[in-house]
């Protein structure tokens, strides 16, 4: 059981879904890999705004499966973009990467065993 | 739920979307998905959802950018619309409300909140809904009422300021309102050529003015065109309002009638202000009163119909007015009031209008308020018998038909002599002859000269040499109310008329069980004075009417006469 995912939540939507519960986690496995690739591309090209928009994004729908930390690592990453503070752009980027990762194991774990 | 409301989900993150079309669909409600800004307002457009859910951040055009949209093409619907955020800040927050955003929903969904907040812009669409419906049902009545309204004044404007005028003599303000205001003004001449003039103001203003206005008019005109008197005119008028109108609706009422021959004004006064005799020469003020209540209140045995009769030279105007003339109200909230209006009448020099004074200073007063609609306003002049002939109505000698030898004899006894006027009945039965219309004005003048001359003075034996001055006026009046109660005798009427194809002759003869006077000596002195025929009995009047005036006997017995020939011009 990993604390990087609000359970209770979880338990919530499982119930709100339904069978439609696995399609959810589905599409959050992809889609926050998708927007992630958006942040990095965006950094790569030296574009705040479309970092800072992506992030939001991701921030978004991560906290509503329950990635507490992770939502209130995005928010950092998107206050300094949207600050313009480049420079401590690559390590809060490099926090969200890590945390991302582990959000997307347990929500594959919890996917896995439905 | 009879009806499915849909709910427009607008959201470009694929997780987000699916919880809350999850969460609505739970609610009941039925979904429709957009991804971006552009993708909302296309199926806004295309699916018109009762509620939309609204991400605030989107790529293309942003969520405030679609909010504002709808709310634009939402029109009078109120379309409530839910922001999906997860900024924190207050001010871009308020910014959702202010650019009509209805409430939001911040990030991570929470089910209940949702639901709760789903209900409450329900609700206040519901109530939306409600009011626009009985606003549109109150849109409707008031366009039926207006509809109403203007049938009634169609009918009222038809009925209720018409008659003569545009008369030389007379001059009237009458607002164009009047049916909201309850004014009436009637103007008829009767079969001797005076000019009966009705003025009223009917309480309870519109339908309830329209519909009082038809019978009073139908009886004034109808009554006045048989020969009636003022005093009867009002009695039925009185009866039938009386009837027709509800409890608490009355019509303050002023009737005047011009005798142009004798230049006299008969007048009763119900309720409106007083009218105001301005006498030419002496540009004194004689103001009549009301001493009546008005139409519509008593029933007809309480109802008094007595009339005043006072001397009108040529030249002399009555003026008369409803009360909103009165009551007429500057900006600073002062009302006209008729010692001013009282002021402007008396301090009118000689050949000024004071209808045109009366009419500037009340405009001035009320200045730019635009509350004329309550202006009645209208005067008479008096003017010499010649300047108020009446037209002729046919060709003397056209007329054919009728019977051609006649003889008729009418008899009243002292009850018929005190309750019941002769004169439109037999005016009745003689214009049914073709051969006497061309003469009726000068047939009624003449027999109303003959009938009051022996009732007044030989029956009632008053004495017409009261009649010469102003304050005997009230005199003679007042004694022939007393000597009607009291009066015993005939008067009888002898018609004979004879008609060949050369023309015709009508005499009539008028007969009362008086003493009679001297007429010898009577008609020596008034020819020898000069006096116009203002008073006495009226003989000279007389004279210019008939083709030949003879009195007989003791002087209670006259007979005049009427011929006609019958060639062509």
């Amino acid at each position: 059981m990993s604390e990087r995912l609000d359970h209770a939540l979880l338990t919530e939507l499982e119930n709100l879904m339904e069978e439609d519960f696995s399609g959810l986690l589905e599409t959050y496995l992809r889609d926050s890999q998708a927007r992630f690739f958006d942040v990095a591309e965006a950094w790569e090209a030296g574009d705040l705004e479309r970092l800072r928009r992506s992030v939001h994004s991701l921030k978004g729908a991560s906290s509503n499966i329950g990635a507490v930390a992770l939502a209130g690592l995005c928010n950092d990453l998107e206050s300094l973009a949207s600050e313009g503070r480049s420079e401590a752009v690559p390590e809060a980027l490099a926090r969200v990467r890590s945390e991302l990762g582990e959000v997307q194991d347990a929500v594959q774990a919890i996917h896995a065993g439905r | 739920m009879s009806e499915t409301l849909r709910i427009l989900v607008a959201d470009d993150s694929h997780v987000d979307r699916m919880l809350l079309s999850a969460i609505v669909r739970k609610e009941g409600y039925a979904v429709v998905e957009a991804v971006d800004g552009n993708d909302a307002l296309a199926k806004f457009r295309e699916f018109r959802p009762q509620m939309v859910l609204l991400d605030a951040l989107m790529p293309g055009l942003d969520g405030f950018e679609v909010a504002h949209f709808i709310k634009e093409e939402s029109g009078e619907d109120f379309v409530p619309i839910i922001f999906l955020t997860s900024l924190t800040e207050a001010d871009a927050l308020a910014r959702a409300l202010e650019v009509g955003g209805d409430d939001f929903l911040s990030k991570p969904y929470n089910q209940i909140i949702l639901k709760a907040k789903l209900n409450a812009l329900q609700r206040m669409r519901a109530v939306h809904v409600t009011m626009q419906r009985q606003r549109d049902e109150i849109s409707r009545h008031h366009a039926h009422l207006v509809q109403e309204q203007e049938a009634a004044k169609a009918v009222f404007d038809k009925v209720a300021h018409t008659g003569l005028l545009d008369a030389a003599f007379i001059r009237y303000l009458i607002s164009p309102l009047a049916i909201f205001n309850g004014d009436v003004l009637l103007a008829a001449r009767n079969p001797a050529g005076d000019l009966y003039v009705l003025l009223g103001d009917f309480t309870g203003h519109g339908l309830t003015a329209a519909i009082g206005a038809m019978p009073l008019a139908e009886i004034f005109y109808g009554m006045t065109g048989k020969g009636f008197l003022p005093g009867e005119i009002l009695r039925e008028a009185n009866r039938k309002l009386s009837i027709i109108l509800p409890k608490g609706y009355f019509c303050c009422a002023t009737m005047v009638a011009l005798n142009f021959n004798k230049g006299t004004v008969e007048f009763w006064n119900g309720g409106l202000p007083p009218g105001s005799l301005l006498q030419g020469d002496s540009r004194e003020i004689v103001h009549l009163e009301s001493t009546h209540l008005p139409l519509g209140i008593h029933g007809d045995d309480r109802f008094d119909a007595t009339t005043r009769v006072v001397g009108m030279a040529s030249g002399d105007k009555l003026i008369m007015c409803t009360d909103g003339i009165v009551e007429a109200r500057n900006e600073q909230g002062e009302a006209f009031g008729f010692e001013r209006f009282d002021r402007i009448v008396m301090s009118s020099g000689r050949g000024d209008s004071v209808f045109e004074t009366l009419q500037r200073e009340v405009y001035a007063h009320l200045g730019s308020t635009g509350g004329d609609d309550d202006i009645t306003l209208v005067e008479v002049t008096m003017v010499p018998p010649q300047q108020a002939a009446l037209p002729e109505t046919s060709q003397p000698g056209q007329e054919r038909g009728g019977p051609a030898e006649w003889r008729l004899s009418y008899e009243l006894g002292p009850r018929s002599l005190r309750t019941a006027n002769p004169l439109p009945l037999l005016q009745q039965i003689l214009v049914e002859f073709p051969q006497l219309r061309p003469q009726a004005g000068a047939i009624f003048t003449v027999l109303g000269e003959l009938y009051s001359n022996a009732l007044e003075h030989g029956v009632m034996g008053l004495d017409s040499e009261l009649k010469r001055s102003a304050s005997g006026f009230a005199a003679y009046y007042q004694a022939r109310e007393r000597a009607m109660e009291t009066l015993d005798g005939f008067v009888r009427f002898d018609f004979c008329c004879e008609i060949d194809e050369a023309g015709g002759c009508l005499s009539v003869t008028v007969t009362d069980s008086g003493p009679g006077f001297d007429f010898r000596r009577r008609l020596c002195d008034e020819t020898r004075a000069g006096e116009p025929a203002y008073h006495g009995r009226g003989v000279r009047l007389l004279r210019n009417l008939c083709q030949s005036l003879t009195y007989r006997g003791r002087g209670n017995e006259v007979e005049v006469t009427f011929s006609w020939s019958d060639h062509h011009v």
